[in-house]
């Protein structure tokens, strides 16, 4: 399928408002204030759309697929007309049985002028734009390096008012601090730079998402500087909030190359 | 949707031997929650909790440490039932990254769809929670959530709703002096929330995390919690402490009707006992350290239930159950104790039958199960209930992806009729593990004992919140 291929390859990097979508995919809006299902409350703001082509979805998300008929939430202020295909960026609302899906779209790109696709959405097509938004992530973070771990230890400890006694609490994330020894820079660092980056060690369920540093580990990693997740470091230090910012080290070079030249 | 209650009887045809012991309990069900929609699912959905709409029961709120891989940054879901449980939708309409901290919730008690949430909003301040009190007009509907207040330094918000009141459970690090244990009540919708600090003694600079509302029909509020006396190495020397007060504390002091021989409020339970306070795997795989539960006769406020657990000598943790029929003021002994158990709820039904759903490690050290049970009793436990095995699950797999691997609490609620719950355990589609039956949503095989993504492929089993309804026995 010529779809999106040759579209994809030409186009930049996704807005930044599209680049958490965790759900994108080719439909034509087939009825305007509509529903595919009881569940769904019905507005002038929700669509249904025909799915033509799924480019992306979480894997709990298993029965989405090319084929169905969807409800979609158009974002506050849009609108859509019947016919019009699209690009869909979207996230999830309300999943039901088998054919009850609602998503929220959160943005969209035309692809009026692409062909329709003749066949299954290839991995190869996923991938694209997968990397797309990949190299959107990227140009939000403070970092990008390959490297390895080199060290952990116990973070400083949190500053708090003398009179404060400390906390039992199995929210505790027990901050760790990781020295990465940067092997190559692909943004925000220098070779054989060694960085800092700030991780909770704790497995409560809080903490569930954010990545765990161990000493010889390789790896290319996203980074961002800390913001209210995370303790007031003060100095250069880095953090890391979800596994998605740790990709293996091999990674490195697509990883500059996109950032270089998304697609 | 397919019941395994027919495949039972046709395993037993079959082969002969009984699959089980017992055939399923008649108007007991137990259903998998999971929308198909979510097959290939593989998290870790534990710590659940379930709302009823006492006005219409058919509609129903449930949550858990469930995210939403695909949704709205921002925002978190729960699950929504508006035909009694036997199907269930995913909902993105809280107010969290991805999922919440903590969560509980519950439906206004005087008519209409209002249904309020107390969570653990994600992602935390620094070194801190985000504790908000939330109001849905409508579960059902898209509007997210609205945050009614927020506050820091807040720990477990546990929501109760009775007599057109919120009651809010909670261990607030920003009390005064370490005594943390606090309920928030509201009786304006949540509009407004006063704290109450409910605990009248010294701690160990602070309360252990569950802090449990009960309140009966005529107004009578209790509330139970662990307080920490003193906490040394892994283990909190503990009382276990009730509390009441007999208007519903629309009162700015309130809680302050049950004194003990010290004359300070709250009467305590059971005195100094040790509670291992283990961040980790530590029975079954499941972490313990605040096991808690109060409930009240809605109509004989007089009469009153707590469970917790502790550690009883050289044991891992031991969950105990004991009664008062005057207002708190003396209990009894243990009425039932369960060795090797994590999670408690007791509920309490019009006609006075007790509920009483606990979780128990069972099996054998090599093969070691998770083993659901309900228990019902007319006489406050005086001779032993019937009980129902609902789930008898491995204890080993799947693994554990965080803490807690089964949930910090369980729940039981009275619903006209019958007694609704809701318990986390693993969802390997065995018949041999659901003797009352089960209802799955999601994609399986019951043949192969297998969760199914619905395109030919097989998903990794894992831990699913269960919904599970019983007839109130008479």
């Amino acid at each position: 399928m010529m779809l999106a291929a040759a579209a994809l390859s030409s186009a930049p990097a996704v807005a930044q408002d599209l680049a958490d979508a965790k759900i994108v995919f080719v439909g034509t809006v087939e009825q305007v204030g509509a529903a595919t299902f009881t569940d769904v409350p019905v507005s002038n703001r929700t669509v249904i759309v025909k799915v033509e082509a799924v480019m992306m979805k979480p894997r709990a998300m298993s029965l989405f697929k090319e084929g169905d008929r969807i409800t979609l939430q158009l974002r506050e202020g849009a609108s859509a007309r019947v016919g019009e295909r699209a690009r869909f960026f979207a996230a999830n609302w309300i999943a039901g049985a088998e054919g009850k899906l609602a998503l929220r779209e959160i943005g969209r790109e035309p692809v009026d002028t692409e062909p329709t696709p003749p066949g299954p959405v290839t991995a190869q097509q996923r991938r694209e734009v997968a990397d797309r938004q990949l190299a959107a992530r990227m140009q939000r973070a403070q970092a990008v390096v390959v490297g390895r771990v080199t060290a952990v230890r116990s973070a400083p400890a949190p500053e708090r008012a003398a009179a404060t006694p400390p906390r039992i609490t199995e929210h505790d994330p027990q901050w760790k601090d990781a020295s990465i020894r940067v092997s190559s820079a692909i943004k925000g660092a220098s070779p054989n730079q060694t960085i800092v980056v700030r991780f909770p060690a704790s497995n409560d369920v809080v903490w569930k998402d954010a990545p765990k540093f161990r000493v010889g580990q390789s790896g290319t990693f996203i980074l961002d500087k800390p913001s209210t997740r995370d303790p007031d470091s003060g100095g250069n230090v880095y953090t890391a909030a979800s596994k998605d910012q740790v990709l293996p080290a091999t990674e490195g070079a697509r990883l500059q190359q996109l950032l270089r030249n998304p697609r | 949707m397919r019941s395994l209650v027919p495949l039972v009887s046709v395993l037993t045809l079959v082969f002969g031997a009984a699959v089980f012991t017992a055939p399923p309990t008649p108007g007991v069900r137990v259903v998998d929650i999971i929308p198909a929609q979510f097959s290939g699912e593989a998290d870790q959905d534990s710590e659940p909790f379930l709302a009823v709409n006492p006005t219409n029961p058919a509609v129903m709120a449930a949550s858990a440490f469930t995210s939403d891989p695909g949704g709205m940054p921002g925002t978190a879901p729960i699950f929504v039932s508006r035909d009694s449980g036997t199907s269930w939708v995913l909902n993105s309409i809280v107010p969290s990254d991805g999922a919440t901290g903590d969560i509980t919730h519950a439906f206004a008690d005087g008519g209409g769809t209002n249904w309020f949430a107390g969570i653990l909003s994600l992602p935390f301040p620094p070194n801190d929670t985000m504790y908000k009190a939330l109001m849905a007009a409508d579960v059902t509907a898209s509007t997210l959530s609205s945050v009614q207040t927020q506050r820091n330094q807040v720990d477990q918000p546990f929501v109760v709703v009775a007599n057109n009141r919120v009651y809010i459970g909670n261990n607030d690090f920003g009390a005064p002096g370490g005594r943390t244990a606090t309920v928030d009540v509201s009786t304006n919708a949540g509009a407004a929330y006063t704290s109450h600090r409910v605990e009248g003694r010294a701690t160990a600079q602070q309360d252990g995390p569950s802090v449990r509302p009960a309140v009966a029909k005529d107004g009578t509020a209790y509330a139970a919690f662990l307080a920490w006396r003193d906490f040394t190495g892994s283990i909190a020397r503990t009382d276990v402490v009730v509390v009441r007060d007999d208007h519903g504390a629309v009162s700015p002091n309130g809680f302050q009707d049950l004194k003990d021989t010290d004359q300070k409020p709250g009467r305590v339970v059971a005195k100094d006992v040790r509670i291992p306070w283990v961040n980790a795997a530590a029975l079954g795989q499941q972490r313990i350290g605040s096991t808690l539960s109060i409930a009240v006769d809605p109509n004989a406020s007089g009469t009153v239930y707590v469970a917790w657990g502790d550690r009883v000598g050289s044991e891992i943790y031991t969950i105990h159950v004991r009664r008062s029929t005057d207002r708190g003021a003396t209990w009894s002994s243990d009425l039932r104790t369960f060795r090797n158990a994590v999670n408690v709820a007791l509920a309490v039904a019009d006609n006075g039958t007790v509920g009483l759903l606990y979780q128990q490690l069972g099996g054998t050290s090599a093969a070691p199960r998770w083993i659901t049970r309900l228990e019902q009793t007319r006489n406050g436990f005086q001779t032993a209930p019937p009980t129902l095995v609902l789930t008898t699950t491995s204890a080993k797999t799947p693994a554990p992806q965080f803490q807690p691997y089964l949930g910090d609490y369980i729940l039981l609620l009275a619903s006209g009729q019958e007694f609704r719950g809701i318990f986390s355990a693993s969802n390997r589609p065995d018949p041999a593990n659901f003797p009352q039956g089960v209802v799955f949503q999601r994609k399986h095989n019951l043949a192969t004992k297998q969760l199914l993504d619905g395109s030919g492929g097989t998903v990794p089993v894992s831990i699913d919140p269960f919904y599970v309804s019983a007839p109130v026995i008479h």
